[in-house]
């Protein structure tokens, strides 16, 4: 077990293309930390540079004290868990998970046995030691490719994307499995995804990174009360915040369908006059009829015509058309290009109660919580309502749940 | 997708004439093979009487056991050091990057286009000056920079299966290089350099070019190119029984390796032509 | 194969920003080197034997040159070559090799695809479908034309008896032993031609036939406009095997006719010039006219593949 320490890393291909620029990074012992972001992004070559696959271009990458850079992977003591498995076909079960251990002349054939036994019992591989890789399902393969890692006493595990293969149903199950795994061992983990969900649910925190650039490293939390800008904003939650063309009016700021008061927090950031883009959550809305109380005093209604409802059980989505001028329509078809995902036509994503009855093509009455609304800078991108306060609470608090996890279960495990 | 019955009898008419194209004219052979005195020029498909007779002349004759002798010998030696070097260099080419590898790979592609018969009559010229004609080694020698793009190809095209990731896997997992390369890469490559193995022997007991032209005794003349000068038992009746027999002794170990190994075989055709 | 590429040995920590650099180059030369150590022996083999006797073959055309008369050889510089390109016979072995490849080549494409579409959908009888392809493309090219010269011979052959041809002499014509020597050659090799194409065929999902077949498209539709479209690359490169061979045609001529009645093919001719009639300078300068074209069919095919494939591209995209 061993705290990673990266240092402003560069990757440089030939042709001068920075794959991963100036990152620094400092992941604590025990922690869980995820990198996260679209494809491209640099997350996957950050991880193999630092278990040892990748040249590291400049920069200090210091595992456990130790600088690394110029180690091989064998002499970096990680174990990593390939997106495809990368399973030995050749080999059954038991001698896959064997396999680190065999390798070191030093183990006894009766410590292998105990070792890979253990493993197993862990992951529940027992009845298929003796069969190879291809006879087994993908969620079998996932955990002999676990078991393989947790084997022998290393510095950290490192995960490439290892739930993409999966079906959605058991990359739900795998997903408590891994978290539960870690949590008992207590390894430093270093954990690549593009899945959201995985970031949120996973990691103690969740690094962000778009073309090759950090853009907040923060507990899920935080990135999704607090986003630095527009794209982390974007990237974290499901369905994504909703973007608005919002234009300041003295102390009033104009957003289609609605007007409020400028937040306190933008004023002296912004001119009169001014085109911000206003992020509001999907689950920041109601349908003004079945609304609390309570809630009603912190927002606004208005009223606006639904295109299209999606009824989901527990929950319902209803999309609100709207017209933006072409600045803010290629601001966000850039943004949703870069996300991965496609801006086919700008409208607004509600999340309403399940109860209620709107109906498609009406126009219906909306409440907003602009308490929660966000606005961004549309040529930075940079949020103009982050409360740093807010996000420093949410930070220490992270840091004292970790600390306190590691000291419950610094009884020696040994896997 | 779906079939009807009627379109798969279809397919399976087609099959059972392919099975026939394929099959007639070795049928043939076999049966010409047992002819003897009239029925060689009975001008019928099948003989009245069959006889070993003239198996026992071409094993009676040493110009076919030596030829025999020679081929499988040459054969086995040419297949086995072409293996050895194209595995080597297959996988370098797969894996590795350096300067030249175009070259390499240039030349070995030059090597498939270039007409043997091109390259046989200078080789005739030399080898005659150096000592090398009508020797074991001067027909091996040339074996070798026949069959190696054609193994070089097969195999690259099954390294490049290999997922990197396996070697990756290896070096995390604790591996050195060397370890890496035994314990995982040889494994998994070892029905590639099978395959390859088949196929360029295939291709070296074919030889007839370079049999002819790099020999003039039985020293080290191949099967195939002592059939062409096969005299029969006496110098006065026609070899053409005896010959077929002989060719049918040869046609076994195809038949046999064909027989073991088909689904290998058309693996390695198929990848090497396709992806190489 | 000692090392591979990207483990490098442990190294002091504390090191400059140049030293680092040169780290680097160290280790792509280490990948260098080694990439040479294996492929070099293979390299040197394929080299050895080849490069020298092409580079011989070239200079040895430029001489008057007879084996049996050592001291009469003389410097022509090209005139073996204006001697070839202006002999009738030359043209007319060119023509006898160029009808022989375009008459396999293209039968054994509509074969080989017939036969390429059996193996793709039979689902019975596949494996013995494959062991019986693969014993043509086995069997040595001298048995097969055995098994064929016999086979059309009159004196031992079962062909004329079967279709009634009493003592017609196959070898006796031209257009005949031509005839003969074409279908040697196109059994032993269409099994190879249909297993490339076979290759390319097992690639095209089932996805598109049946979204053709839902389309509304005939059986012969579906095969011209779904199917042939996306061989296309499987085709060129059983063509270009295929041609490539076939013009350097040798074995089964040498078997089957021994170049009687004008069926001597380019392949034959270099071989008869320098190995029977011992005139070195002027083999040599027909192989390297075979030589010459052989790549120049080559290039042509490459082209033509080229072309089609960037414009396929562009289309998709």
């Amino acid at each position: 077990m061993a705290a990673i320490e990266m240092r402003n890393i560069v990757k440089e291909y030939g042709d001068g293309f920075k794959a991963v620029n100036d990152i620094s990074l400092s992941i604590a012992d025990g922690e869980f930390m995820i990198l996260v972001g679209p494809s491209g992004c640099g997350k996957s070559t950050l991880l193999r540079m630092i278990v040892g696959l990748e040249d590291i271009t400049s920069g200090d990458m210091v595992i456990g004290g130790d600088r690394v850079n110029e180690k091989a992977p064998r002499d970096r003591n990680l174990s990593m868990v390939f997106q495809n498995y990368a399973l030995y076909p050749h080999l059954t079960v038991f001698e896959n998970i064997a396999f680190p251990l065999r390798l070191n002349k030093k183990v006894t054939e009766d410590e292998i046995r105990r070792r890979v036994k253990e493993a197993a019992d862990m992951l529940e591989l027992n009845e298929h030691l003796d069969r190879k890789p291809a006879n087994l399902s993908g969620g079998q393969r996932q955990r002999v490719a676990m078991g393989r890692a947790i084997v022998r006493q290393v510095n950290a595990f490192l995960f490439d994307e290892p739930l993409s293969n999966l079906d959605a149903k058991l990359r739900g199950q795998m997903r408590t499995e891994i978290s539960r795994m870690q949590r008992r061992m207590g390894t430093t983990t270093v954990y690549v995804t593009h899945d959201q969900t995985e970031a949120m649910t996973l990691g103690d925190r969740v690094a962000v990174l778009r073309r090759g650039l950090l853009q907040q490293v923060a507990s899920p939390r935080e990135l999704y009360e607090q986003p630095v800008n527009m794209f982390v904003a974007g990237f974290i939650g499901s369905p994504p915040m909703n973007f608005l063309p919002a234009v300041v009016s003295g102390n009033r700021l104009k957003l289609p369908f609605l007007e409020v008061d400028l937040p306190a927090i933008a004023a002296d950031k912004v001119t009169d006059g001014q085109l911000l883009i206003a992020g509001i959550r999907p689950e920041h809305f109601e349908d003004a009829r079945m609304l609390d109380a309570a809630k009603r005093e912190r927002g606004a209604k208005f009223r606006a015509k639904v295109d299209v409802t999606e009824w989901l059980g527990d929950s319902q989505y209803a999309y609100i058309p709207f017209e933006a001028n072409a600045e803010v329509t290629k601001q966000l078809a850039d943004l949703a290009a870069e996300l991965d995902s496609e801006a086919l036509r700008t409208q607004l994503i509600v999340s309403i109660d399940a109860m209620s009855r709107l109906r498609e093509n009406h126009e219906g009455e909306f409440w907003a919580d602009t308490t929660r609304m966000h606005l961004f800078d549309p040529r930075t991108g940079t949020n103009l309502t982050r409360d740093e306060a807010a996000a420093a609470d949410l930070a220490t608090l992270e840091e004292e749940e970790l600390r306190e996890r590691m000291d419950t279960s610094s009884d020696p495990v040994t896997p | 997708m779906k079939v009807s019955r009627r379109t798969q009898a279809f397919w399976i008419a087609g099959a059972i004439l392919i099975i026939a194209y394929a099959i007639i004219p070795v049928i043939w052979i076999i049966s010409l093979s047992f002819k003897e005195g009239d029925d060689i020029t009975n001008n019928q498909f099948f003989p009245t009487t069959w006889s070993w007779e003239n198996y026992k002349t071409v094993f009676a004759s040493d110009l076919f056991t030596t030829a025999l002798r020679n081929s499988v010998g040459m054969s086995l030696i040419a297949t086995t050091i072409s293996v050895i070097l194209a595995t080597l260099a297959a996988y370098a080419i797969s894996r590795l990057e350096f300067p030249g590898k175009r070259l390499v790979l240039g030349v070995a592609l030059a090597i498939t286009v270039f007409p043997v018969i091109a390259i046989a009559t200078p080789l005739f010229d030399l080898w005659r000056n150096i000592g090398l004609y009508d020797t074991w080694l001067g027909l091996i020698i040339p074996y070798l920079s026949y069959s190696l793009p054609l193994a070089v190809y097969v195999l690259a095209a099954f390294f490049r299966e290999i997922p990197w990731e396996m070697e990756q896997a290896a070096q995390v997992d604790g591996a050195t290089a060397w370890q890496a390369f035994r314990r995982v890469i040889v494994p998994l490559a070892t029905p590639g350099v099978f395959t390859a193995a088949i196929l360029t022997f295939f291709a070296v007991w074919n030889d007839f070019v370079f049999g002819i032209t790099l020999t003039s005794s039985e020293a080290a003349r191949p099967v195939p190119a002592a059939l062409a000068f096969f005299q029969g038992a006496s110098q006065f009746s026609q070899p053409t029984a005896p010959i077929a027999a002989a060719a049918v002794v040869v046609t076994i170990p195809v038949v046999v390796l064909v027989l073991l190994f088909q689904r290998k075989i058309v693996a390695g055709l198929t990848n090497g032509a396709v992806k190489g | 194969m000692s090392t591979t590429t990207s483990a490098a040995p442990p190294r002091p920590p504390k090191e400059t920003r140049s030293a680092r650099r040169v780290r680097l180059t160290d280790r792509t030369r280490k990948e260098r080197n080694l990439g040479w150590m294996l492929a070099g022996p293979a390299f040197i083999a394929m080299v050895a034997v080849t490069g020298y006797p092409i580079l011989n073959a070239i200079w040895l055309s430029l001489f008057d040159f007879r084996l049996t008369d050592p001291s009469g050889r003389s410097f022509v510089f090209l005139g073996n070559y204006v001697t070839i390109l202006t002999d009738g016979l030359f043209w007319k072995q060119f023509g006898v090799t160029v009808i022989i490849t375009v008459v396999t080549v293209s039968v054994e494409l509509v074969l080989g695809f017939a036969l390429a579409m059996v193996m793709h959908r039979a689902l019975y009888l596949r494996t013995a479908l494959r062991v019986a392809i693969l014993v043509p493309y086995g069997i040595i090219t001298v048995v097969s034309s055995y098994a064929w010269a016999y086979a059309f011979s009159n004196t031992y052959g079962f062909v004329n008896g079967l279709f009634g041809l009493g003592d017609f002499d196959w070898f006796g014509g031209t257009w005949s032993a031509l005839f003969t020597v074409c279908v040697a050659e196109i059994w032993k090799t269409t099994p190879f031609m249909s297993l490339l194409l076979l290759a390319g065929l097992a690639q095209i999902p089932d996805d598109y036939l049946e979204a053709a077949k839902v389309d509304g498209a005939t059986a012969w539709q579906r095969v011209k406009r779904v199917i042939l479209p996306n061989m296309k690359a499987a085709i060129m490169v059983a063509l270009l095997f295929r041609t490539l061979d076939a013009f350097r045609i040798f074995d089964s001529v040498f078997i089957m006719t021994a170049g009687a009645q004008s069926t001597e093919t380019l392949s034959f001719l270099a071989y008869r010039q320098t190995i029977s009639r011992v005139m070195v300078g002027l083999g040599s300068a027909v192989s390297v006219i075979l030589a010459i074209l052989v790549v120049l069919i080559a290039v042509m095919f490459v082209k033509v593949f080229k072309t089609d494939l960037s414009q396929q591209r562009g289309v998709k995209k």
